[in-house]
């Protein structure tokens, strides 16, 4: 009797062995390469691009951002949970599947019809795209950016990929140009106010060095940010920033609207010159924390905000 | 005579049941599709018989290089968590001992996490190097737990293995928690890892898994005489000759290979390691011969069950299959126990 539950078991493993031996190579599908442009990614790397790209699947918001600048909303299928950020209508857009950007269902992106697949270091470890390679679909990683410079890098990708690089390079030249001229401006300012920008309220507050964008942000306009000495994303102390004493404080309004009152009565921050001038601002979320063309529009808030003379006419 | 009936039944409505839910697993998913068609792409996989004409390539890929390489995942998984489950609370003489009590997902998790948070690169493990990370620091947790408790105690009883297992997984899980604290860039990754899923894995996993937990399985089930002897006793295993403390260890480290494969594989998935072995005591009484055999089919079934939950509550959202099994597998577990105890 006993030998017989070995035996199911020894068929199950055998069953599974007897599948995944069958396995043909066929069921991995290639893309016929006379349908295929060659091209590099951000990191030198050859990818294959269709190029009839008929559909496709976004799971990173930034990238949406971009994608729909370029003129490509009607042929999105897919984007992750947070892209409605980015355009209102994507929300109510019954076309448009939404899925986690973690943990992405890969049967709805196959089912969608997608030929590409965009992803970023954003996504949950970006390896496990490789069943979507399998099924025949390109999957192009766009890095996040984490320089200013870099958004330049990411914007031509999209648009060499979906190929209208002209368009691309018009945005990119825009954006450009914009910056610049903030850029102008900070360059005159001697008075460098000192900026905390926090990502994360405390008990852990959150914040950044140099070395990502956000911080380019605070240059361009010129501003100083205090924790200009620490490097990239950073976890910090209440003690530190009361230290460092801030003539302003930005905080990512995604933590509620009270915000601003509630950090007015942090125990010991009363003597912090943002706090004693009132100098709190809280900025929408995507304005500056979405690394695309569209920062433009955060940086000029921030600028004014932060010298309202100096940038009076942008 | 009537016994042996009874176990015909009982064998036969298991395999009816493994056949019934990996087919039902099949069949649902986020996106619907005909079962008769998904019987076709089967069959055109294996014999290959023409597929129908209204079965489309994204079809296939669905169910050839997605739904069904999760399912066999998934009941590899579960078996091989039953199946250790089933030796440690034996070996231990504790009902609520496994694995995870041992540090096993605690080193595991920990492993994964520095894998995360150094982001890793390496050619040779590629899409792998996150399971490697939490098998290595997976073992390394239990046999420093071994080693310690060993040193404390020359007895080596149950509770001082366990207690050992639980001040290491204390240690490691703190350890964890400072890591994440500085890289809070990670903190959504691993916790989604921690939470165990089966989505990503093809049939890559399963070859590499398969070997490894067919041979853990058949070692232990070769050992069912020895378990069954420390279960009656030390002395009784004295009288007959084992070593106990060797054959202790042995089966201690086997059943924390076969867990630290699994969740470096998949994450932490709790409680199919407490809930079958006991359901199948229940069906199958407490010969380790069957025991054994049983669980990892009861096991492999519940986790089956539990991965279909996970993917169809909230389609196309998937909940993490960790929830639904200590969801599911807490009251059912309290239930099972209790009522035991009650009578």
């Amino acid at each position: 009797m006993l030998n017989k539950f070995l035996y199911t078991l020894k068929i199950i493993f055998i069953l599974i062995f007897f599948i995944v031996g069958c396995k043909k190579k066929d069921n991995t599908t290639q893309l016929d390469n006379s349908n295929v442009r060659i091209i590099k990614d951000i990191e030198g790397q050859n990818i294959k691009i269709p190029n009839d790209i008929k559909k496709i699947t976004s799971i990173s918001p930034a990238i949406t951002d971009i994608i729909i600048e370029l003129g490509f909303y009607d042929k999105l299928v897919v984007v992750d949970e947070y892209s409605h950020e980015v355009d209102a209508s994507i929300a109510t857009n019954d076309n448009i599947v939404k899925i986690d950007m973690l943990n992405p269902n890969i049967e709805s992106i196959i089912n969608s019809g997608s030929n590409i697949v965009f992803i970023s270091t954003i996504n949950n470890n970006t390896s496990h795209f490789y069943l979507l390679e399998k099924s025949g679909i390109t999957v192009v990683n766009i890095p996040t950016s984490t320089r200013l410079n870099e958004i330049e890098d990411s914007i031509m990708l999209v648009s060499r990929i979906l190929n209208c690089e002209d368009k691309g390079k018009n945005i990119v030249d825009e954006m450009n140009k914009s910056l610049e001229n903030i850029r102008a401006i900070g360059q005159t300012i001697t008075n460098k106010k000192s900026l905390y920008f926090e990502l994360q309220p405390p008990p852990n507050p959150y914040s950044f060095g140099n070395g990502v964008f956000m911080d380019d942000v605070i240059n361009i306009i010129g501003a100083e940010n205090i924790f200009k000495d620490k490097k990239e994303w950073i976890k910090v102390s209440e003690e530190n920033i009361i230290t460092l004493n801030p003539d302003i404080i930005v905080i990512l309004n995604e933590h509620g609207t009270s915000v601003a009152d509630n950090v007015k009565k942090r125990l010991g921050w009363d003597n912090i010159s943002a706090i004693k001038n009132d100098a709190i601002y809280l900025i929408p979320g995507g304005w500056l924390s979405r690394p695309t063309h569209n920062i433009v529009s955060g940086v000029k808030i921030l600028a004014k905000y932060v010298y309202p003379d100096e940038y009076k006419d942008l | 005579m009537q016994k042996r009936v009874s176990y015909k039944i009982k064998i036969f409505i298991i395999i009816i049941i493994i056949i019934v839910i990996l087919f039902l697993s099949i069949i649902l998913g986020s996106i619907s599709i005909n079962p008769i068609n998904i019987i076709n792409i089967i069959l055109h996989k294996i014999f290959n018989i023409p597929l129908k004409e209204d079965i489309t390539k994204n079809t296939i890929s669905i169910i050839w290089l997605l739904r069904i390489p999760r399912v066999c995942l998934a009941f590899l998984i579960g078996a091989a968590l039953s199946t250790s489950g089933c030796i440690l609370q034996s070996t231990l003489k504790n009902p609520l001992a496994s694995s995870y009590t041992l540090g096993v997902s605690s080193g595991a998790a920990l492993g994964a996490s520095i894998a995360m948070i150094i982001n890793f690169q390496n050619q040779l493990l590629g899409m792998f190097t996150i399971p490697i990370f939490g098998l290595v620091f997976a073992m390394l947790t239990i046999s420093i737990v071994i080693i310690f408790s060993s040193q404390v105690d020359k007895q080596i009883s149950g509770n001082t293995i366990i207690l050992s297992g639980v001040v290491f997984s204390i240690f490691i899980n703190s350890l964890q928690a400072l890591l994440m604290s500085f890289s809070q860039d990670n903190i959504k990754n691993i916790i989604f890892w921690q939470m165990g899923s089966f989505s990503f894995k093809g049939f890559e996993y399963i070859l590499i898994l398969l070997p490894i937990m067919i041979i853990c399985i058949l070692f232990l089930y070769s050992k069912h005489m020895e378990l069954d002897i420390l279960t009656f006793g030390e002395e009784s295993a004295l009288s007959i000759g084992i070593d106990q403390k060797k054959m202790k260890w042995v089966l201690i480290f086997v059943s924390a290979v076969l867990t630290g494969v699994s969740v470096s594989f998949v994450g932490i998935i709790g409680f199919i390691d407490l809930i079958a072995p006991h359901i199948t005591r229940k069906i199958f009484g407490s010969s380790h011969k069957l025991v054994i055999v049983a669980s990892s089919l009861i096991g492999g079934i519940f986790m089956v069950f539990a991965d279909m939950i996970s993917r169809i509550i909230i389609a196309p959202e998937e909940i993490p299959v960790g929830i639904v099994t200590s969801l599911l597998g807490a009251p059912f577990f309290g239930y099972i126990y209790f009522r035991g105890n009650k009578k």
